[in-house]
């Protein structure tokens, strides 16, 4: 899986996909590990398109997290579909990523 | 080396002084003793090297290493712990005697050697050899046996577990579904092997046979006799031509003709066999005095199948008979061995037909499997333990409703992607049912947990087991069922979520906070996983 992404400022805009799930989990990881690991450790997660996700899709948000905060970066989500946000909430993820609905001022706060 | 086979008149003698040496070892070699000689400790310690010395004389003053560090030296050495040793000396003081003692030496004889006194101690030593020798003998031997039986016990071990998978090999998948039928079943012999047995089999697109026998005793015996009734049973069926020609007390007929046991050694089983035609519901049904199946009502009301009959295998001239009963939509056939209603509480209370019944009323309208789970769960509450004494089988025959409420059914192997396709289809699924937007993805990101799960924890890596699912809707629930056939799976009774944390339970939390009903049930069989989330 490539996943789309853009430059905005200091910023890496990275689009997730419709599903994030099980499936495809670890390559999700995987990249936006190596984008992190490129020195783009402020991201915006565009989770706009995704409609599914499950706790594995979770995990990779929290992991993509933990990476970029060890090289002092940040990772924020962008425009969560109104279901996704519920399963956030419901997992309290809420409170541990900003989550934004302008992309510009995302960049800005990664 | 076993001691036994050494000649316990093999002496060494270590004395320093050659006179005193030559005079000690005239007098042994008379008395047929054979003698090893050495003038010090070192070169006594390099004669022992490798071999068994019954018995060791040696002088306590010695230059260099004395009689006493000798003596400590051999004992340190495993090989010479039954070696008996004897020093000579002029000491006899109550500390000289409790060192030599502490050193390892097995008795005293004060210089000047008598004649008469040495070859006493010696006798003495040789008795104590012979002793230890017959002993060690003894132990060996016992060892020796003791291992062929452990390895005997081993191999038949090992035995008896292929022969209890090949047992459940025979047996049908946990749950089968037919045009108008869904089967299930539990089987649970007492140990590991057991002599019920039972199959449902189709026999055409609108026919199915079923059956269900107990073998009189369990274990061995029992469960060959099964098998084969079970394999004479496939042959009957398969060479029967038609559907119309299986006729179920002619089955019994044969089979008793076919097993009818001459020995004398009261070999029979009892046995529940019928035949049901799909679409009428109607099933010819025989009894060989086996409990009478019950059928269950929709409205809930319990009555046993009337008819009865020998047992299989007793009487040459017995003969069977069929009864009919119509298995209306809903109603659900539970037979079931006698391991049922005989399992005895702690007190010796049997659990009994009445309460079989009474219980079986209560679970009116529920699916087979959950009748099954509950049968099951009841019964381990009754007797206090989960380890079932009798074999134990039950078979539940229901029959479904005409007018169903919707029904996503798939069966899926338990892979990352093919969970992602089955919950897509299921979302899908639910739009067309009109099922709004927000309740979909919850139920579907809780299916695609409990998925998950099993893919995980069930299962485990590379072990793609089959998973059946089924999914309803009705006019106030979204229903699924999900069984498997894996390990039971991980189920954390109280999940607490840490925001930030990677690994913690979050699944398990989902399930449990967007469902509003739960039920997991392990068994044997496969698990049962049952989810509920209520419309308002």
């Amino acid at each position: 899986m490539k996943l789309t992404h853009t430059k905005l400022g200091d910023a890496l805009v990275a689009t997730l996909p419709e599903r994030l799930i099980k499936a495809n989990a670890s390559s999700v990881r995987d990249e936006l590990k190596a984008f992190i690991d490129q020195g783009n450790s402020r991201l915006v997660l565009d989770m706009s398109s995704t409609e599914f996700a499950d706790s594995s899709g979770l995990s990779v948000l929290i992991s993509a997290l933990k990476h970029a905060q060890t090289s002092n970066g940040e990772v924020v989500l962008l425009s969560p579909t109104r279901p996704i946000l519920s399963l956030l909430e419901l997992t309290r993820l809420h409170h541990v990523f900003q989550i934004y609905e302008d992309v510009n001022v995302a960049a800005a706060a990664s | 080396m076993s001691l036994s086979s050494v000649n316990s008149k093999k002496v060494l003698l270590v004395e320093d002084a050659i006179a005193e040496r030559m005079r000690l070892r005239a007098i042994l070699e008379r008395e047929g003793y054979q003698v090893l000689e050495a003038s010090d400790g070192e070169s006594a310690l390099s004669l022992l090297q490798g071999q068994t010395m019954p018995l060791i004389v040696s002088d306590w003053q010695m230059p260099g290493m004395s009689g006493l560090q000798l003596c400590r030296r051999i004992r340190q050495d495993k090989a010479h712990n039954s070696s008996y040793i004897l020093i000579l000396t002029g000491r006899n003081s109550r500390e000289d005697l409790l060192e030599a003692f502490a050193a390892g030496t097995d008795d005293f004889l004060p210089k000047p050697v008598d004649r008469d006194e040495l070859l006493a101690r010696l006798r003495v030593g040789r008795r104590l050899w012979q002793l230890q020798a017959d002993l060690s003998k003894q132990n060996e031997q016992v060892r020796q046996a003791l291992e062929r039986e452990t390895q005997a016990r081993a191999q038949v071990d090992a035995e008896l577990r292929a022969a209890s998978e090949l047992q459940l090999e025979l047996l049908p998948a946990p749950r089968c579904d037919f045009k108008t039928l869904q089967l299930v079943h539990l089987f649970q012999p007492a140990a590991g092997l057991g002599g019920d047995m039972l199959n449902y089999i189709e026999l055409n697109d609108n026919t199915v046979a079923f059956y269900l026998l107990d073998v009189c005793g369990h274990g061995v015996a029992s469960a060959l006799l099964s098998f084969a009734i079970a394999h004479e049973i496939g042959e009957m069926f398969s060479s029967a031509g038609s559907a119309d020609n299986v006729i179920p007390e002619q089955v019994m007929q044969r089979l008793n003709s076919r097993f009818l046991d001459r020995s004398g050694n009261a070999r029979y089983f009892t046995m529940v066999l019928g035949v049901i035609d799909q679409s009428s519901g109607k099933v010819r049904i025989c009894q060989a005095a086996h409990p009478p199946p019950l059928l269950q009502r929709q409205n809930g009301q319990v009555e046993p199948v009337a008819g009865g009959g020998l047992p299989v295998g007793v009487f040459e001239r017995a003969t069977f008979e069929s009864s009919e009963i119509t298995l209306q939509q809903g109603d659900q056939l539970i037979i079931f061995s006698d391991g049922l209603t005989e399992c005895e509480d702690p007190d010796g209370t049997q659990f009994g037909p009445e309460r079989l019944s009474t219980r079986l009323s209560s679970l009116r309208g529920h699916s087979p499997e959950y009748v099954l789970e509950d049968l099951r769960a009841a019964l381990v509450d009754w007797q206090g333990q989960d380890r079932f004494i009798d074999d134990l089988s039950i078979m539940i025959m229901a029959r479904r409703v005409a007018t169903q409420v919707p029904q996503f059914e798939q069966t899926l192997m338990s892979q990352p992607d093919e969970i992602a396709d089955t919950v897509d289809r299921l979302g899908e699924w639910l739009s067309t049912q009109g099922v709004e937007t927000d309740l979909a993805f919850q139920f579907c990101v809780c299916i695609a947990e409990a998925l998950n799960n099993i893919e995980e924890h069930g299962y485990g890596e590379g072990r793609p087991g089959p998973i059946a699912l089924n999914c309803r809707v009705s006019s106030d629930a979204l229903e699924c069922e999900i069984h498997d056939q894996a390990e039971p799976a991980r189920v954390p009774d109280q999940v607490e979520i840490v925001p930030g944390d990677v690994e913690s339970s979050r699944g398990w939390f989902i399930l449990k906070s967007w469902m509003d009903k739960l039920v997991y049930a392990p068994a044997i069989t496969g698990n049962h996983l049952r989810l509920v989330k209520f419309i308002d």
